[in-house]
């Protein structure tokens, strides 16, 4: 059971110009990350994914089920904000959105009671959150911990890949890549049971650097 | 008369008291029968015997659970092997089965076709599957439930996921994170271990090694948080505060009484010899009520001691009348002297006592045999033995005592005027008035069974972070049939929800929230397959439209075929992790025929609405221990309070038999002053009557009425009189008047009365008789 719960939020990962290269994704894993002497590129990335304060972007999400003769194909928008957490919403096919702050998560899906979800009474969840945003902002040395960081290309240009190290991480994925430039452009989450997710994302801003009164509404419970 | 029959019956009497010493030894040598739960004063309010037993069972379970949260593992770990070196826990759950989430995960898994969440079904019934569909859509889509897909060949529609969520929300606080059981408030994580104690919490022993192995741990973990709770730190506490107040107040009062016996006898021999008789009486007491009862309970210990009071007459008498003899002291003429007074006053005690027997009340039963059994044998010592034991006449001595006797004595006989009867009545009335007006009895259990602030702020601690660990509150729900029972507590817990919704209470825990009932699963199940089996339906469009495998959507419609499905049932439930959690609320009868399981409430707001509830339900009982017994005490005390009163008006038509109504009259007033005083006092120091202390006026009458006829009685000095009452008071203060300072509420509200009570008698007594002809003739 716990299982399922830890599943329920393999999923955020995002950011910046969708401008991968599916070459560098065949590389990266032959590229192993010293975290203790990174090369210049590595840090260059790092540092610029730390940064932003707040994140706006659309996402066109794809994910490959073997039960599934076709892919199943969604799109919608996020906000993240380093002091809120972030709203992830499905706009389509299915208007649902997602709330997740360090205090609570609220899953609003149209025509259906919201649903609100606090650590005591799931703390599994909430544990899960901090590697979330970690990976989320691009917290490469937070991400250290649980994963083995694989790194290819230029600051204008990469591709990161993540070997999960331990625990439910390990047994629920194979591996992770990321791809962008100045922002995360795209997500491929490679699940140990053959599934993935492709996610891309368009429209990418961190401006303005703090959240209008309406985006902060989004946030309430 | 009482020179020939002396004699005969002394060695008798003491062949009677070897046996009964001995029937006790023996009885005590797998450890004294002794009671000290409070509860088990009370007679049992349930008829109903599956009720009751579902009860016991449910409060042996919890009253044996000590629950414990540790800050750090290597404190879980240090606290785990304390409670497996001490012997005292029959069951430990510490380290969780790594296997536990699967286990769970396994045990619902061939059920799954038939297991339906709350708002599922809702869906369902409704007619509202597209409902389902657009959740399963969803769940197919949103970033989280990514995993699920693992399971997604079983479990195309999402309903067996939502199922297992809904029971995530069950499973509390806790999560399993490695093999330990962790929860995190404020910040901070706490790790679980529970234990089961081998013994009773009321055991004595089990108490001593419990709060030793407690302290143990406590210093071992020293800079770690430590948290505990159950029903035996409560008890551990209620014992320590009852072995202070002996050791305090019993070395307080044994250093008053050896001070006394120096002061008025110049010699401790008659200290020594004047508690012959309670010993003796106390032995008989005790005895009579293994030998009746079976085990003894501490309260009719409490109360037993206050019979020192009483018995302790008797030997004062006695020995005052040697003293003042002096040089021509002949014990069996003392002992005629004082044998119509004593004999009176054992008379009108055993008639008081014996009001209590009246009462269908275990407990003021016990009370009652113990009381007359040990006066009588008081009384039997004394008047069988005194004369042997106290042949040669007393020092000459004029004791400090005498002299105030004699003041008091002078003070009330120059202070007679003329009316002094009429004014004590009319002042007894308005006692009486101030009483009936001011005195508020309270009977909650709660406020009589007091810990100390420390025990119950950890309580509160471990129940905020735990749930409630030991329910006091809960429904018993009653059914022929595995499936009647679950059935009827979803009915019951479908009500709850509503009354968690509207906050009147907290949350509940019940069997159905893990298991619906097999009547449930076979409705769920023929919902479920109408849809999946009709590929018109939403559910059929939705498996064609997602374009899920063919051997997915036929293996998944093949699964639906049966018409039937075999339950989950209560069995396989118990042998599975959930068991831990479960069994205590799945109660079963001993001929198997009967089956019933608990519903415990926590945070109740609304008592009687509970009730209501209840009352609406088939098979469902509400019980509120701590609410019944309450209700039950204060019935008691009512009644308590009738037989007091009927008791002193036996006493006043004995009283009536002996002496004119004038005298009679002026016989009663110390005991109802006394009594109305110490009543009086209570209320204008804002304290509450509850049965307890109704009991103790039940002792002030016994002593009250003593003095008095000691009074009437008195053929001889008066004088000699006052100085005996003035011993035999001031000794029953001393033993026992000083409970009033105890910490225990029940122990000290009964102390407080008596102290006031034997006060206001002493004052009162040498009121009475003085005057030339105070009796009828002598019939004795």
């Amino acid at each position: 059971m716990k299982r399922f719960i830890l599943i329920l939020f393999w999923t955020f990962w995002f950011c910046g110009p969708a401008l991968c290269q599916v070459g560098q994704e065949a590389q990266v894993f032959q590229h192993a990350v010293n975290v203790k002497a990174p090369g210049p590129d590595f840090l260059a990335v790092r540092s610029s994914l730390a940064g932003a304060a707040v994140v706006r972007s659309d996402f066109k999400q794809k994910k490959t089920l073997t039960v599934l003769k076709k892919p199943i194909v969604s799109a919608g928008n996020y906000i993240f904000s380093k002091d809120y957490g972030l709203y992830w919403n499905i706009g389509a096919p299915v208007d649902t959105s997602y709330v997740l702050t360090d205090s609570y998560m609220v899953e609003r899906q149209k025509g259906f009671k919201q649903k609100v979800v606090t650590p005591d009474q799931q703390p599994a969840i909430f544990g899960l959150t901090e590697v979330f945003e970690a990976i989320f902002v691009g917290d490469l040395d937070r991400l250290s911990q649980d994963f083995a960081i694989h790194f290819v290309g230029s600051p204008s240009n990469w591709t990161i890949g993540l070997v999960p190290q331990r625990g439910l991480l390990k047994k629920m994925f194979k591996k992770v890549v990321l791809a962008g430039g100045q922002t995360v452009g795209e997500v491929k989450l490679y699940e140990a049971n053959g599934d993935s997710t492709h996610l891309k994302f368009d429209n990418t801003t961190r401006r303005p650097p703090s959240l209008s009164a309406a985006e902060k509404k989004l946030f309430a419970r | 008369m009482l020179a020939k029959l002396g004699p005969k019956f002394r060695i008798p009497w003491l062949v009677a008291l070897v046996l009964m010493a001995g029937f006790l030894v023996v009885r005590a040598v797998d450890g004294f029968p002794l009671e000290t739960n409070i509860l088990k004063l009370l007679p049992d309010t349930r008829t109903d015997p599956l009720t009751e037993q579902a009860y016991r069972q449910f409060e042996m379970a919890t009253g044996r659970r000590v629950v414990f949260l540790a800050g750090d593992e290597a404190a879980a770990e240090k606290l785990y092997q304390g409670m497996t070196d001490s012997g005292l826990f029959s069951e430990i759950s510490f380290r969780v089965d790594p296997e536990r989430t699967r286990k769970i995960f396994e045990l619902y898994r061939p059920h799954r076709h038939s297991l339906l969440s709350n708002e599922q079904r809702r869906f369902l019934t409704a007619g509202e599957t597209e409902k389902l569909v657009q959740q399963a859509e969803k769940n197919l889509m949103s970033p989280v439930s990514i995993g699920s897909t693992a399971g997604l060949a079983q479990d195309p529609l999402f309903t067996f996921m939502e199922f297992l969520k809904s029971l995530q929300a069950e499973a509390g606080a806790f999560t399993v994170e490695g093999d330990l059981l962790v929860a995190r408030h404020q910040d901070k994580e706490y790790i679980l271990v529970v234990g089961e104690l081998e013994d009773n919490a009321f055991s004595i022993s089990a108490q001593e090694r419990f709060d030793r192995f407690y302290r143990e741990i406590r210093s071992q973990v020293q800079g770690v948080e430590l948290h505990s709770a159950g029903v035996i730190h409560h008890a551990v506490a209620g014992t320590n505060s009852a072995r202070h107040d002996i050791s305090t107040i019993g070395i307080g009062s044994m250093a008053g009484l050896v001070l006394l016996m120096w002061v008025a006898f110049r010699s401790l021999r008659p200290l020594m010899i004047s508690f012959v008789p309670v010993l003796f009486g106390f032995v008989a007491a005790l005895a009579a009520c293994v030998l009746v009862f079976g085990k003894v309970h501490l309260f009719t210990l409490v109360f037993g001691t206050s019979l020192v009071g009483v018995s302790i007459d008797y030997s004062f008498h006695f020995l005052a009348e040697r003293l003042s003899a002096g040089e021509e002291w002949v014990p069996e003429a003392g002992l005629r002297h004082i044998f119509a007074g004593i004999t009176l006053g054992l008379l009108t005690s055993l008639a008081a006592y014996l009001a209590l027997a009246v009462a269908p009340f275990s407990g003021l039963r016990q009370i009652a045999v113990f009381s007359t059994v040990g006066l009588t044998g008081a009384y039997l010592t004394v008047v069988l033995w005194f004369p042997v034991w106290l042949r040669s006449p007393s020092l000459r001595y004029r004791p400090p005592t005498l002299r105030l006797a004699r003041a008091v004595v002078k003070f009330w006989s120059s202070a007679k005027p003329k009316g002094q009867l009429l004014f004590f009545l009319l002042a007894l009335v308005v006692l009486a008035v101030y009483v009936a007006f001011n005195l508020k009895a309270d009977d909650n259990i709660r406020a009589l069974q007091s810990s100390p602030r420390e025990v119950v702020e950890q309580e509160d601690f471990v129940k905020e972070i735990v749930g409630s660990s030991s329910g006091t509150q809960f429904f018993v729900v009653r059914g022929g049939t595995e499936d009647e029972v679950l059935r009827r507590g979803e009915e019951l817990a479908s009500r709850l929800d509503i009354e968690v919704e509207e906050g009147r209470i907290k949350r509940y825990r019940s069997i159905s929230r893990v298991l619906p009932s097999w009547q449930r699963q076979q409705e769920d199940y023929l919902l479920l397959r109408q849809e999946v089996l009709d590929p018109s339906s939403a559910v059929g469009r939705y498996l064609s439209d997602m374009g899920f495998e063919e051997e997915v959507v036929s293996g998944f419609r093949e699964s639906y075929q049966p018409l039937e499905v075999s339950p989950l049932t209560v069995k396989e439930l118990m042998a599975s992790p959930l068991a831990e959690l479960y069994s205590q609320l799945w109660i079963e009868s001993e001929d198997g025929r009967s089956l019933a399981s608990i519903v415990v409430l926590d945070g109740v707001t609304e008592l009687e609405e509970m009730r209501l509830l209840a009352g609406s339900l088939d098979g469902v009982a509400f019980v509120s221990r701590a609410d019944d017994v309450s209700a039950l005490l204060q019935t008691y005390r009512r009644l308590s309070s009738w037989l007091v009163a009927g008791a002193y008006c036996t006493i006043f038509l004995l009283m009536l038999l002996r002496y004119r109504l004038r005298n009679a009259l002026s016989v009663m007033i110390p005991p109802v002053g006394a009594g109305l005083a110490a009543l009086a006092l209570s209320a204008a120091l804002g304290l509450t009557l509850n049965l307890f202390n109704t009991l103790a006026l039940i002792i002030v009458l016994g002593v009250g009425i003593d003095y008095a006829i000691f009074f009437a009685e008195g053929s001889g000095d008066r004088e000699v009189v006052m100085h005996a009452v003035l011993l035999s008071a001031v000794t029953t203060i001393l033993s026992f008047g000083l409970l009033a300072l105890s910490g225990t509420p029940v122990i000290s509200s009964f102390g407080f009365v008596v102290f006031v009570g034997i006060c206001v008698s002493l004052l009162l007594a040498p009121m009475v008789g003085g005057g030339p002809s105070v009796g009828k003739p002598p019939s004795l």
